[in-house]
């Protein structure tokens, strides 16, 4: 499916909602697919591969149980949305993060390029640098838990392999769908009531 | 060509007369909005007039029933946008106004440069089924219209008949055809908006959006003609181009829109600066020309005037205007004593408006205290874009007494509101799988509030202010959103409030008396509309681009001479 950065940010807001994700931690979820995308990195789908792992579990058994320890980890595999948005928080405070045990790692980027000026990531084996440019990858994307991240501050990379284009991009059809199943938990089914009461209910427009 | 940067008046008087956000972002006020020469429209007709653009209908294909396409090229020094409009046979009974119609009397899409036959033929096959069709990123714009049958079908007839249609006729619509969406931004595959924000005749807000409902201006007149030719062959007369200049295009907007506010507190606060300062600008002048005082005067009177062709059955509404007319008439009487030719005259003229006339009637002054400083205020107009995502951090080092010290002062309307109360949680907010479309539930009749969209901000906000009572001050707000994500939306909007002054309704939005149209008139002034109609407390009709120059007239016109028309009074052509 061809889509606008635009409709792939939105699908993502509602699907992480319908996932169960709170409005706000949503929103980040959308921006992050957003930012992915539109480097041409499969941030659709490894946002689907956490949502489909943690459907119906609470966002408390998805985040750190503590963050004063060297190394982050939860009883569970942690969701990337949950953890980046606190590094991101962090901003220019945030230092080098050690984690255990991920889904989809890749999500964590786009939350620290907004907290580093530049970051390296690296898990299993795959690292990924940023620079003023775009992303420097290297190795497989598509990890769907890992179980070491670590990421630091670096010098830029040179030469980026992913720049950041704006326009269409092509998510897969299987992705977009099961997003869409995630996002439809979010419409409310019509009722007589409700049909009664739309917009501009029962009017015509001869006239 | 750069505008002139005038003299502006002492900037920290400007920056205390900035009327407050408490009192601005009322829905009340908003709902009483109109539009002034910021207002979107305006900005690009003069940006039109100004860079000598050229619009041509390159293509005209329009068979005998009035099923076709036309395309419309609109060239300006850098780019060219061109409107395809596919013209169609639409039965009686498929014509429906609301956003969930199907079929439409006519389509249009905005294409990025020129179409070849190919685009033509590609969009062909989806820019008439709208939503369930695909655009790609060539295209800017997607919309779509229906006849008002009742003007239509008027002005066909007489203009076959070789005489000009019924300027009462004309005056009691408006307009031939009217939109019932006009999308953009990456809707159903269009172009998203960063692949153009950066060009100066696009980036401002809407600007693609209104330019393409222009272009569709053009084309309502072109296809009532055509029927007139089919019907009457050689007997046909063209539209007159006086009565033409009457017809804008209609818009139905209904609850789709109206959460848009909410969730785009920085393009709010850009539009709401950008009004407020040129508004402060203007009262900030220590003394008035005679010139502008004659433009203000002329403009008072045309607005006056134009109330005549401001009808709605609407009862509410129609008591507004009738009010209004009242307030001129007021204002007519002060101005016969106060001459504007004390001390800061319009900051005098503001304040008698604000103890004196309703809220139309202030804000309607506030829009003609504006109109003749085109040289003090136009360039504000190439402010009110902004990028959401310029204030979507959140600053989670600071601590949370600190976010609360900033929610007490920011949303003190909303801490003082009880949301334990039922009415002030009567309504909720939702999207309807039926039609994907913004609908609003009554919160303890109806089911599906579980799944309230969170635009009731200030309820967020109250509710993140209860949760931080346990929490201890020095908490960092980033541990303390890490324990509750579901405070994280109403954390940012805190911030985001306390950044950008404008940017959140002063209003309970989920509250039993809330008017979705003050929400809808607001954004609809800031495009430029006029001549609001209300056909519910959820949705209401609109004019857009009355009275402006067409596109074949506008080199020899004024290209901001229309909001406030006045008809007997001859135009240079």
């Amino acid at each position: 499916m061809i889509v606008s950065l635009n409709e792939a940010e939105v699908m993502a807001t509602k699907a992480a909602w319908g996932a169960g994700r709170p409005w706000g931690l949503a929103q980040d979820a959308g921006r992050a697919v957003s930012t992915l995308e539109a480097m041409r990195l499969p941030g659709a789908e490894s946002l689907l591969d956490v949502l489909v792992a943690t459907d119906g579990v609470a966002c408390e058994k998805l985040r750190p149980a503590s963050v004063q320890t060297e190394c982050w980890q939860a009883e569970r595999p942690m969701c990337p949305v949950l953890v980046g948005a606190f590094i991101s928080d962090l901003g220019a405070q945030s230092e080098e993060v050690r984690l255990r045990q991920v889904h989809a790692p890749l999500l964590l980027v786009p939350f620290c390029l907004m907290a580093f000026d530049n970051v390296v990531f690296n898990w299993s084996d795959c690292t990924i640098r940023s620079s003023d440019e775009g992303l420097f990858v290297y190795g497989a994307l598509n990890a769907k838990v890992v179980d070491q991240v670590s990421i630091d501050d670096c010098e830029p990379a040179e030469e980026p392999t992913h720049r950041w284009h704006p326009g269409a991009v092509d998510i897969g059809d299987e992705i977009w769908e099961a997003l869409s199943a995630f996002a439809h938990r979010t419409y409310v089914p019509a009722s007589e009531a409700s049909r009664l009461k739309g917009a501009g209910a029962g009017l015509t427009d001869n006239d | 060509m750069a505008e002139a940067i005038p003299a502006l008046p002492d900037e920290a008087r400007v920056a205390e007369l900035m009327r407050t956000p408490q009192e601005v972002m009322r829905l009340a006020r908003m709902g009483a909005s109109h539009q002034t020469r910021l207002s979107f429209m305006r900005a690009i007709l003069r940006r039109v007039k100004r860079e000598g653009w050229q619009v041509e209908r390159t293509v005209w294909e329009v068979d005998d029933r009035g099923v076709g396409v036309g395309v419309y090229e609109a060239r300006g020094p850098e780019r060219t946008y061109s409107l395809i409009a596919y013209a169609n046979d639409l039965p009686p009974e498929k014509r429906s106004d609301r956003v969930i119609a199907t079929e439409w009397d006519a389509s249009f899409a905005l294409f990025d440069g020129v179409p070849t036959r190919a685009d033509i033929d590609r969009l062909r096959g989806n820019v008439p089924k709208q939503e369930a069709g695909r655009c790609a990123a060539s295209e800017l714009v997607l919309s779509r219209a229906n006849r008002s049958v009742r003007l239509f079908d008027h002005v066909a007839d007489c203009l076959s008949q070789g005489r000009q249609p019924d300027v009462a006729e004309i005056d009691k619509v408006g307009y031939l055809m009217r939109t019932t969406a006009v999308y953009g931004n990456g809707k159903f595959g269009l172009a998203d908006r960063d692949l153009y924000a950066a060009r100066v005749e696009a980036g401002g807000p809407f600007r693609v959006e209104l330019l393409a409902v222009w272009l569709i201006r053009a084309f309502t007149v072109d296809i009532v003609e055509h029927m007139a030719r089919v019907k009457g062959g050689a007997d046909a007369v063209p539209l007159d181009r006086d009565i033409r200049r009457r017809l804008g295009v209609g818009n139905s907007t209904g609850l789709g829109m109206a959460p848009f506010l909410v969730t785009h507190p920085a393009l709010l606060n850009a539009w709401m600066t950008a009004r407020e300062t040129a508004l402060a600008r203007v009262r900030a002048l220590p003394a008035a020309s005679a010139d502008t005082i004659r433009h203000f005067l002329e403009h008072l009177d045309w607005a006056h005037a134009g109330l005549e062709r401001w009808h709605t059955p609407d009862e509410r509404q129609s008591m507004r205007v009738c009010k209004l007319a009242g307030d001129f008439e007021t204002l007519k009487t002060h101005l016969e004593t106060d001459t504007l030719t004390g001390a800061e005259p319009w900051n005098e003229l503001y304040l008698w408006a604000a103890a004196n006339l309703t809220l139309e009637g202030q804000e309607a002054v506030c829009s003609l205290m504006i109109e003749p400083h085109g040289d003090l205020v136009d360039d504000l107009a190439g402010e009110m874009a902004a990028d959401e995502r310029q204030a979507f951090a959140i600053d989670g080092t600071m601590r949370v007494d600190e976010l609360a010290g900033l929610a007490a002062r920011h949303f003190d309307w909303a801490l003082a509101t009880d949301f334990g109360s039922a009415d002030q949680t009567a309504r909720f907010w939702y999207v309807s799988e039926e039609k994907l479309e913004p609908r609003l539930g009554e919160r303890h009749e109806e089911d599906g509030a579980e799944l309230e969209q969170r635009l009731g901000i200030g309820r967020e906000v109250a509710m993140m202010m209860a949760a931080l009572e346990s929490e201890p001050e020095t908490t960092l707000l980033a541990e303390f959103l890490l324990r509750h994500p579901e405070h994280r939306h109403a954390a940012r909007r805190v911030q985001v409030a306390a950044k950008l002054p404008y940017a959140e309704i002063h209003d309970n939005v989920l509250s039993a008396t809330m008017m979705p149209i003050d929400m809808l008139r607001c954004k609809l002034a800031f495009f430029g509309a006029s001549r609001f109609d209300p056909k519910s407390d959820r949705w209401v009709r609109i004019t857009m681009y009355a009275d402006a120059p067409f596109p074949d007239e506008i080199a020899g016109m004024d290209a901001d001479d229309w909001a406030w028309p006045l008809f007997d009074k001859a135009r240079p052509a």
